[in-house]
């Protein structure tokens, strides 16, 4: 088909006037489609249409004008506010919000102030906390400490009320001297305890030493450590004994002691 | 208001783009006389005419996304919606009762209007288009104006449709001419 032909026959006229019906008129958008020439063509007569639809201008009432505003600024709204906008409580629903600002804003402070609060409370539980702490292990190791005292004592009594026990008293030598110890003998179980019952602190470097004196034989029978909190110490086992010495002798011990170093001795039988 | 040039359709165009009501008051004060001219001649009728303007322009800001300059002006892109929303309405049952009850006889069109004011392109265009003859003039009034269809013309001119259809051709060729040689 030629469109210059097809443009001849009037029928673009008709379509912009707004004529064409039915099969003829889509007829015509297929070929406007393919055709440029009778689209230029359309256009050409639309814009003279489009000039003669204005020959005769009258105002609208002054009114409408108005009217179309506020009909714009709706759509307006519309577009930029996807929420539809429900005209009577807007001013209801903008208190609303402001109410619910500030109900939070006063739940902000006073939560705000209630984690201060809480907090300094739980500072003071935990300082009270670790005071307890610190009385409890004091009177934990305070309870160890008498209870250790109490098993010395009670063991030292032990040792005294046994009616096995010989008990030979040791007074001293230079009779100037007030010197005075206990030997708790056992002949049975041969265990020997020995009470310092006033025994000065011995001279530097040097050591009490119990001995058992057996047919004028001297057996060692252990270094004693003379300190105050100590009452009863535990010498080495002992067979048998006729008398008892203690002598002051250098730190380690010696095999056999000396007559002059006798501080103290058990009376004679 | 006079018309507007490309450059201020353009202007116009971003504005409504950007959905300012500043772009919609000028579009109004520049086209709306032109518009509701077009409209009332089609319609008859001043509040259905009312209705129908304020439908072009809600329809043309809805769609101004769509308006190419380059292939149209703005103002005959608009004549063509408010025009296009016309015919709808002169079609449209409703619209045919109340015509009908009001016993309104179309007939002369008012070329003149007591609320017409000063629209000097509109009075250049009226000059254009009084130079087109009577019979021409009618012709295209009925198809245009009054949205008749090819069959309805030609019987009521006594025609067959292909000598009708010759003169709506002519008719519009010779407004064509008129507007080519005298802007």
């Amino acid at each position: 088909m030629n469109p210059r032909d097809y443009i001849r026959t009037g029928k673009v006229e008709l379509y912009a006037l707004g004529s064409l019906e039915g099969a003829e008129k889509k007829e015509f958008e297929q070929f406007l489609l393919l055709y440029p020439e009778i689209q230029t063509e359309l256009q050409k007569v639309e814009a003279v249409l489009a000039e003669y639809g204005q020959s005769s201008p009258r105002n609208p009432r002054p009114a409408l004008r108005l009217k179309m505003i506020q009909l714009f600024s709706r759509e307006v709204k519309k577009t930029i506010i996807p929420t539809p906008v429900v005209q009577p409580p807007e001013e209801p629903q903008s208190f609303t919000y402001k109410y619910l600002i500030a109900a939070s804003l006063a739940a902000l402070v006073v939560s705000t102030f209630a984690s201060w609060f809480f907090y300094s409370r739980w500072n003071e539980a935990e300082d009270r906390y670790t005071d307890l702490l610190t009385e409890k292990n004091t009177l934990a190791m305070s309870f160890n400490q008498v209870r250790n005292q109490f098993e010395k004592t009670y063991s030292d009594l032990m040792i005294v009320h046994d009616e096995n026990v010989r008990v030979i008293t040791l007074t001293a030598a230079d009779s100037t001297k007030r010197l005075r110890a206990r030997i708790y003998w056992n002949p049975y179980t041969r265990e020997v305890n020995v009470d310092a019952l006033n025994l000065p602190e011995p001279d530097s470097g040097k050591h009490y030493q119990l001995w058992a004196i057996t047919a004028g034989k001297a057996t060692d029978a252990g270094l004693i450590s003379a300190s105050t909190d100590e009452t009863m110490f535990r010498a080495r086992n002992i067979n048998a004994a006729d008398a008892w010495w203690i002598t002051q002798e250098t730190e380690n011990g010696i095999a056999e002691p000396s007559p002059d170093h006798i501080l103290l001795l058990s009376p004679n039988k | 208001m006079p018309g507007l040039t490309n450059i201020e359709e353009l202007e116009l165009v971003n504005s409504l783009r950007s959905n300012e009501t500043e772009g919609m008051e000028l579009l109004w004060d520049h086209y709306a006389a032109v518009l509701y001219g077009l409209i009332f001649r089609m319609v008859q009728m001043d509040e259905i005419a009312e209705e129908l303007l304020l439908e072009t322009f809600k329809k043309t800001q809805a769609n101004i996304g769509q308006y190419e300059q380059r292939n149209m002006r703005l103002i005959h892109w608009m004549i063509r919606i408010a025009h296009q929303l016309s015919i709808e309405k002169i079609k449209s049952v409703d619209y045919q009762l109340v015509r009908r009850s009001s016993k309104f006889e179309r007939g002369g069109l008012p070329e003149q209007s007591s609320s017409e004011g000063f629209h000097p392109e509109s009075t250049r265009i009226k000059d254009i288009v009084r130079r087109l003859d009577p019979e021409h003039r009618q012709i295209i009034n009925l198809f245009y104006l009054e949205g008749m269809n090819l069959n309805d013309v030609a019987k009521k001119r006594g025609e067959t449709n292909e000598q009708c259809l010759s003169m709506v051709k002519t008719s519009v060729q010779k407004l064509r001419h008129y507007f080519e040689i005298l802007s």
